[in-house]
């Protein structure tokens, strides 16, 4: 007598409908173009998120947020704990490419202008989702508790301090007192492991479902020059292709993590001396280094203005004026071409680069 | 030689190179992981610790005090007659701490209503076996609470 066979794949499918998710992943087009390249970075940064939603709290399980056995619990995890060492390095390397792949993310889809009717929304939420990865990674910094993390501690909760008005209240917020003192640690790992990665995943989960409503947006340019040869822009399917392409680009993608992770672990500075002067050449990490930058060249006062408040306003401005892109940029909404926002987003792009590299080398 | 006909078609086995691969990439994924969440720090149980005699002398007839055995929480008795007794007070059911009832001169444990003699033996309720019993005996002026399981006791205290 033949055993009956239990098929897993049909009973899953009654329950769950999974076929339904496959149709439609198998209905949606991907377009592809020249620009199509972009669009493999929004898979890349989901893997990423995925595996610091994985190593950040296994993390957990030995790092001992207080003042006083941050550091201790960080050198046990580097020296004591079994693969304590390459963990935190690959959650370490995996913000560091996070970070780079959302500022590729970022840059892209600003210069081929996706942030066009319908998709206002999508770019709203993808500039929150930018800002909650800067500041995760700002704030993961701070938590081992060493010396560079003390001095970004400062410097970091100082900023805000110049924005008018409301600064003083920021910064004591931050703080949990005047000072970077015991209770600050505690406030950066609260909105380390809670806050920011929370409300990442929430904004995450509206921006996904939103680019699969709308569809891939496709540059005007690419547009224009199908409509003027009067043909269609080829396409293929988001499942199997598509989901293919992003499964290789992850392997990749995870490969290079690996490499950098076991070829340069992350480090642990000295130990904080709260009475110590910041050593010298002490820079930010390298996300911030352009702001750093900027801030550096900024003359002391400026027009009678202190030159702490004119950068910070400055900058505040300029990312202002991207965030509200699809509002004032007219012209890309009517679908034309809209030179002022490509140079403005080249000049960006060109600053960023270059300011970066400047902080980085001198 | 050419097979009459393929175990697996070309199919199959690409399919089964993918899954194939996803595993052993989640083996090696995963591998540094569980070392990771494994690791504790190996705490053994000392061979014996020490009591101050005064201290000992102090404890009234018929009750029970508790002290640290390396991780373990001890219980010691002192009998109506007078005589030291030592165990370990963790419940051999499910490792909540036990007390002692001087009218009963049992000991109780509430979790799960389980009850233990003065000898430590299992006498009522889920506990399956007896209490860890320590070995006593005095030395000098301090008592010496022992392992009988680590067996080099003489040498310690």
């Amino acid at each position: 007598m033949e055993a009956k066979k239990i098929d897993v794949k049909k009973a899953l499918d009654e329950r769950l409908s999974l076929g339904a998710l496959i149709t439609l992943a198998r209905k949606k087009m991907v377009p592809m173009h020249k620009h199509t390249v972009w669009y493999y970075m929004g898979a890349l940064l989901i893997i990423l998120f995925m595996i610091q939603m994985i190593t950040g709290p296994v993390l957990l399980f030995y790092y001992k947020p207080a003042a006083e056995t941050a550091y201790q619990s960080v050198a046990e995890i580097m020296v004591r704990v079994p693969y304590g060492w390459l963990i935190r390095s690959v959650h370490h390397w995996a913000s560091n490419l996070m970070i780079m792949i959302a500022f590729v993310h970022f840059f892209s889809t600003f210069l081929v202008k996706a942030y066009r009717r319908p998709r206002e929304f999508t770019w709203l939420t993808g500039m929150v989702m930018f800002l909650l990865v800067l500041f995760l990674g700002y704030t993961g910094y701070t938590l081992p508790y060493d010396e560079r993390a003390f001095f970004a501690l400062n410097v970091g909760t100082d900023m805000p301090g110049a924005i008018p008005v409301v600064g003083e209240y920021i910064l004591e917020f931050l703080r949990g007192g005047p000072n970077v003192g015991l209770h600050t640690l505690n406030r950066f790992f609260a909105l380390h492991v809670g806050v920011l990665p929370l409300a990442l995943l929430v904004v995450l989960a509206v921006h996904v479902v939103l680019v699969q409503l709308h569809g891939m947006s496709i540059p005007v340019s690419v547009e224009k020059k199908a409509q003027a040869e009067k043909k269609k822009i080829p396409a293929k399917p988001m499942f199997p292709h598509f989901v293919w392409h992003d499964a290789i680009n992850g392997l990749l993608l995870i490969g290079v993590l690996f490499t950098l992770a076991i070829c340069m672990p992350s480090e642990l500075g000295p130990v904080i001396d709260y009475l110590k002067p910041a050593p010298e050449g002490v820079k930010p990490d390298w996300f911030f280094l352009w702001v750093y930058q900027i801030l550096k060249w900024v003359p002391t006062y400026v027009l009678g203005i202190e030159g702490e408040v004119v950068g910070i306003t400055g900058l505040a401005l300029a990312a202002g004026a991207i965030f509200c892109a699809p509002f004032i940029d007219w012209k890309s909404q009517r679908n034309e071409r809209s030179p002022v926002f490509t140079i403005f987003g080249v000049v960006s792009l060109l600053v960023f680069l270059v300011c970066t590299a400047i902080g980085f080398f001198f | 030689m050419k097979l009459k006909k393929s175990l697996l078609s070309r199919r199959d086995f690409f399919t089964g190179l993918i899954y194939g691969g996803l595993a052993s990439l989640t083996a090696f994924l995963g591998y540094p992981v569980v070392r990771f969440l494994y690791y504790e720090k190996k705490l053994p149980l000392p061979q014996a610790v020490t009591a101050p005699l005064a201290e000992i002398e102090k404890i009234p007839v018929n009750s029970a005090v508790y002290f640290q055995y390396g991780y373990l929480p001890g219980i010691l008795v002192k009998t109506q007659t007078g005589e030291i007794k030592a165990f370990s007070a963790k419940c051999t059911h499910l490792d909540c701490n036990v007390q002692y009832q001087p009218e009963t001169q049992q000991f109780h444990c509430a979790c799960h209503d389980g009850y233990f003699d003065i000898t430590g033996k299992n006498i009522a309720g889920p506990p399956p076996s007896p209490l860890l019993a320590f070995t006593v005996r005095q030395e000098g002026d301090v008592m010496v609470i022992a392992n009988p399981e680590s067996g080099e006791e003489a040498k310690t205290a």
